[in-house]
């Protein structure tokens, strides 16, 4: 499921996230990164991916407001480089052990499908 | 003890939802510039980089609906938002309201006295010891 759209001379192509895997990857992202804001969080997946993965506002929003109540991430108010008001997400514990939940699921997944398409 | 904490995370929200909508809006906000300055960054006219940017976006409003939501307190809201309504329109029609009001205190307080009467006469056993084995005397003459 891909679409793009074009501005001017400019094509976007979108590659849709599976269903399933945002969680995972906002949870690595912050990991690694320690704390970002919503735009540097998808901003980080759409660039460490390629652009192949861009993560949709509509859904990275809700996503961490998912977060925010499952008690994986916490947040707070700072300011960005440009000096403006952000809120920042980071890690909790449970946070941390929920990215290790559905790295195994995930990597279980992968490795079923995997095996489905390659059997000759 | 996670489901305790979710509650309390989840009333927090609930107790401060005015600043929870303002914060989400900022948020989003922020998103929606640093993204039209990116795609200035890509040659992008910056009027045509904010159009860009709103319709990646998509429906605001609906975005803002479903972070919103992801809180589970809309049943709640819609309770208060409907007895709101009620209230409104019952101050907005007092003469009815002020019927409507009497005949359901009269109907309430008349049935309340009337159960009452039938529960101590009928229904009630007297307030003696073995009541079954009361007479009754007269003299007839």
């Amino acid at each position: 499921m891909a679409a793009s759209f074009r501005t001017r001379g400019i094509v976007l192509h979108r590659d849709e996230i599976p269903p399933g895997t945002l969680y995972l990857l906002i949870l690595k992202t912050l990991a690694r990164a320690g704390e970002m804001h919503g735009y540097e969080i998808a901003d980080s997946i759409q660039r460490i991916s390629d652009d192949v993965l861009q993560v949709e506002e509509g859904s990275l929003y809700p996503a961490l407001q998912r977060m925010l109540i499952k008690g994986w991430v916490k947040a707070k108010w700072g300011t960005t480089a440009g000096n403006r008001r952000a809120r920042y997400y980071q890690l909790t514990a449970s946070g941390r052990k929920q990215l290790e939940t559905e790295l195994s699921r995930f990597e279980r997944v992968i490795g079923a499908i995997t095996r489905v398409i390659q059997t000759a | 003890m996670d489901w305790l904490n979710e509650i309390r995370r989840r009333l927090w929200m609930l107790i401060r939802h005015r600043q929870f909508d303002v914060d989400l809006e900022d948020e989003m906000r922020l998103h929606l510039e640093l993204k039209a300055q990116e795609l200035v960054r890509a040659g992008l006219t910056p009027e045509d980089a904010r159009y860009a940017a709103l319709r990646r976006f998509g429906n605001t409003t609906l975005l803002k609906e479903k972070s919103h939501m992801a809180w589970g307190w809309e049943w709640l809201e819609h309770l208060v938002q409907d007895m709101n309504y009620g209230v409104r329109a019952m101050l907005r029609s007092p003469g009815i309201t002020i019927v409507a009001l009497l005949s359901l205190a009269l109907g309430i307080g008349a049935n309340t006295a009337i159960f009452n009467l039938i529960d101590a006469v009928m229904l009630r056993a007297l307030p003696v010891k073995e009541p079954g084995r009361l007479l009754l005397f007269w003299r007839c003459e």
